[in-house]
């Protein structure tokens, strides 16, 4: 290849390259949302004098350009690519791949965010919990049972589990669930437990509570959904296997009355298999992120409640434990603030209760809703008072 | 607008190209004084204003200086212009500064002004300042045309992050410059180049330096890796942001001067800073060293001159203690290794001198980076073992297992190895067959890798949403 040969190949390359973007981008018709991401995309920004003088509007322009980019997933698949395949790197945003199963890294301990989510515990149980069974259960992020060799960073379960105990009120005691799970426990591709496997969880519970009810496989039918394409699958822009979501339906849950206050006077399924399919297929299980959920078991023969304060965890056990009562709440104080919980939800009738939280929420609080200024009880002031 | 972006690279350089390349010679100019005005309003919408204030008092200064060339006008419209500029800079750079030190010192409370920082201030106002220097001291022939002189501060391939242009380096460039295949396939070569160097290895190292930073946990080798990354990253980052913008130029018919020439492989401090930021270094020395006397005057003014232009060197740097440390630092340095040193250097193997200059350099970037003493000397003791941190840790060693292939490449693409093994390679003509056949390919992939990683910038998965 002689040099003028060479230099119209680059200039082609260079130039084709850049112009089938723009022109590609030019005739692509703007995307409402990311799929694999699980957000909006952004759109063309509105064009007027105050947007363009405080930049606001190239500020847009630019979110614009680089979300409704042409084969927006390709590009992504190609950085994810040479993130792992050329640099070596351990992870591609802090997502990697370990024995066909999909983790993030979730490191290290952050020690404010505990200790806030701590004080918010603290906080419904002085106002709410008064001399009523009061447990709490720290779910592991499945890297805890990544093997010792995988090299990764893994969260100091020791510590954040000291922390925790030293940090929530005395009376109410933990209920350990890292030997009720193992690395199966857990979707390939995404951070959630699987329902079908959680029968160990069920009973460590139930003993936690002192209660009879044990897991009873017999009385469940298995249904599936497959491909199910968890979280981590858009994520980590890689090609890993999708995962068949399993739901356990019994009479119990087919039986059990779903209400939430998100959807006043609607009867709810327990398990919505509308969402099947949709942008996440794991909010099957009790209609997904809801503020105030209660689920009430007709057949039950006594009148004991359990109230689980949660994350998404929960939605795929609290069917399992219906058997064992009368009804389950479940409230998330990611959409409900903790002082605004006393008008949603009973805590008369000497209910159990439950703070089930991932560890992945306690490393992440800031989206848990703090009380009141004047009425939250800071972690550190209960800590000195004990 | 900055060049790293899917906007620039996928929307402003298409028009940019496709609108000057149809259009006859003798409108280029304007075309490229248009984009560039936009490139800026882009950024900077309100601040615009600035530059082009900027450009009409030294345009207006040196047709003055012209005219009443050798008379006290022509002087009195030199420190106008000098002052004007000055005033610029001290004003929207270092209000805040002053009046910190102040309320320090005098134990008053003036409120800070909290003016944001207007892009590309320290480089175009150091342009127009040395053009009306330059033409006062017949250096340069002064530009009676307003909208090309416009065009010469504005030029947007170096206008926000440099390198700083002299006039008089691309003065005949502004009326006749050829445009040529070669030219820009060059240009698009080193533009892709530059774009890879920042986006590929110098981001990357910003999230190490980032992360070794903040850990909790810290060990002696992530103080090193921390202090690496940051060094590579700032040069990778700089150097990729002059190639692209001596890439852009060549595409337009420019020639820039060269603003770095691998300077990690200096043997001294004064090796050092012949090739690091070369346009800065000639800009003080220029216009403020020699002015000043320079070498060619009494030892205690000579170091006058020195501890002068490196103080100007480390506050034009940032408006903080820190930079005007490290500025004295460097003048410190150069001062003993012309009194004392670089005789001694000469007389040690080459290797010691290099390991001399890095570590020299190394601290250096701690205290560049760092922005307490107390910050800075923490960080020192604890990358030398003294900061009562064990020397490895698992968070260290896995970081260093993540990043090891990007420091590998970084520390080899710090040097001319790849540049002398391309050399070496076109001396045998099979061999220059296939990199010419490889440099479409190799700019082709470097371009769709880079803007891979641009769209992956935006990656900011919600795990729990909510519409």
């Amino acid at each position: 290849m002689k040099i003028r040969a060479r230099d119209l190949a680059v200039v082609i390359v260079f130039l084709g390259i850049l112009y089938a973007v723009f022109f590609l981008n030019l005739l692509k018709p703007a995307d409402e949302l990311s799929y694999s991401e699980r957000r909006k995309l952004a759109q063309f920004p509105e064009l007027n004098a105050e947007t363009i003088l405080s930049a606001e509007a190239m500020e847009g322009f630019d979110d614009y350009a680089v979300d409704q980019i042409a084969f927006r997933e390709q590009w992504r698949r190609l950085k994810a690519r040479f993130d792992l395949n050329v640099w070596l790197k351990t992870d591609n945003n802090a997502i990697f791949v370990e024995g066909g199963q999909v983790f993030k890294t979730e490191y290290p301990i952050r020690e404010n965010s505990v200790t806030r989510l701590c004080g918010i515990l603290n906080y419904v149980n002085r106002r709410y919990l008064a001399g009523l069974n009061v447990r709490y259960a720290l779910v592991p992020d499945k890297n805890y049972y990544l093997p010792d060799k995988s090299g990764h960073l893994v969260l100091d379960y020791q510590a954040m589990s000291g922390l925790i105990r030293d940090n929530m009120d005395a009376e109410i005691k933990e209920i350990s669930l890292f030997d009720a799970l193992t690395a199966d426990s857990y979707y390939l591709t995404d951070a959630h437990w699987k329902q079908e496997t959680l029968a160990p969880v069920v009973n460590a519970v139930a003993e936690g509570f002192g209660s009879a009810l044990r897991f009873d496989g017999n009385a469940y039918t298995e249904k599936t959904y497959a491909p199910f394409y968890g979280v981590y699958y858009g994520q980590s822009a890689l090609d890993v296997e999708p995962d068949t979501l399993t739901y356990l339906v019994s009479g119990t849950t087919e039986n059990a009355v779903v209400t939430s206050i998100e959807k006043p006077g609607e009867v709810l399924p327990v398990y919505d298999e509308s969402q099947l399919g949709g942008m996440d297929s794991y909010n099957i299980f009790l209609l997904g992120p809801q503020a105030v959920v209660r689920v009430e078991n007709p057949g039950s023969p006594g009148g004991k409640e359990l109230i689980i304060f949660r994350d998404s965890y929960a939605g795929s056990l609290a069917p399992l434990l219906l058997d064992g009562y009368a009804a389950v709440t479940l409230i998330d104080l990611r959409y409900i603030r903790a002082d605004l919980v006393g008008d949603y939800a009973d805590f008369s009738g000497d209910p159990d209760v439950l703070f089930l939280y991932s560890a992945t929420l306690f490393n992440t609080s800031d989206s848990v809703q703090s009380p009141p200024q004047e009425e939250f009880v800071s972690p550190f002031l209960a800590r000195s008072e004990r | 607008m900055l060049f790293s972006s899917i906007s620039f690279a996928y929307y402003f350089l298409p028009l940019v190209f496709a609108v000057y390349f149809a259009m006859p010679r003798k409108f280029r100019n304007l075309v490229l004084l248009v984009f560039s005005l936009f490139f800026y309003f882009y950024g900077e919408p309100k601040y615009v204003f600035l530059l082009l204030l900027s450009s009409a008092i030294d345009f207006t200064v040196s047709l003055v200086i012209n005219k009443h060339r050798g008379t006290k006008a022509a002087k009195r419209a030199l420190l106008c212009s000098v002052l004007m500029n000055l005033s610029i800079l001290i004003f929207f750079k270092y209000s805040d500064f002053f009046i910190a030190n102040i309320n320090a010192l005098f134990g008053v409370n003036i409120p800070l002004l909290h003016i944001p920082l207007p892009l590309g201030v320290s480089f175009y106002t150091f342009q127009t300042m040395s053009y009306a220097i330059d033409v006062y001291r017949n250096d340069a022939q002064v530009q009676k045309n307003p909208l090309d002189f416009a065009t010469y501060v504005s030029l947007f391939p170096q206008l926000v992050a440099g390198p700083i242009v002299r006039y008089q380096t691309v003065a005949d460039q502004m009326t006749e410059r050829k445009h040529s295949l070669e030219g820009f396939a060059e240009g698009a070569a080193r533009f892709v180049m530059g774009l890879g160097k920042k986006v590929l290895i110098a981001n990357a190292l910003g999230e190490l330096n980032k992360t070794a930073l903040t850990t909790g946990n810290q060990s002696v080798l992530m103080y090193w890796l921390a202090i690496t990354a940051f060094m590579l990253q700032i040069y990778f980052d700089f150097s990729g942001y002059s190639d692209m913008a001596l890439g852009l130029g060549k595409i337009f018919g420019f020639t820039f001067l060269e603003n770095f020439n691998y300077p990690f492989i200096a043997r001294s401090i004064t090796d050092f800073w012949r090739r690091w930021h070369i346009s800065m270094g000639t800009w003080f020395r220029e216009y403020i060293y020699i002015p000043l006397g320079g070498n060619r005057v009494p030892r205690w003014k000579w170091i006058r001159n020195i501890a002068v232009v490196w103080f100007c060197t480390g506050f034009w740097h940032g408006a903080a203690w820190n930079f005007i440390v490290w500025g004295l630092y460097f003048g410190v340095l150069l001062t003993l290794e012309k009194l004392f040193i670089l005789q001694w250097l000469e007389k040690i193997p080459r290797i010691c001198r290099h390991i001399y200059c890095l570590l020299v350099v190394t601290v250096s970037f701690v205290i560049f980076h760092l922005e307490t003493l107390p910050g800075i000397w923490g960080f020192l003791k604890g990358m030398f073992g003294f900061g009562g941190v064990p020397l490895v840790n698992a968070e260290s060693a896995y970081y260093l297992n993540s990043y090891k292939i990007i420091l590998l490449a970084a520390v080899i693409g710090a040097t001319p190895l790849l540049k002398r093994l391309v050399m070496a390679a076109r001396a045998n003509v099979r061999l220059e067959r296939v990199i010419h056949v490889l440099n479409p390919v190799y700019t082709g992939g470097l371009l769709l890798v880079v803007s891979a990683y641009l769209v992956d910038s935006s990656f900011n998965p919600f795990l729990y949403f909510r519409f």
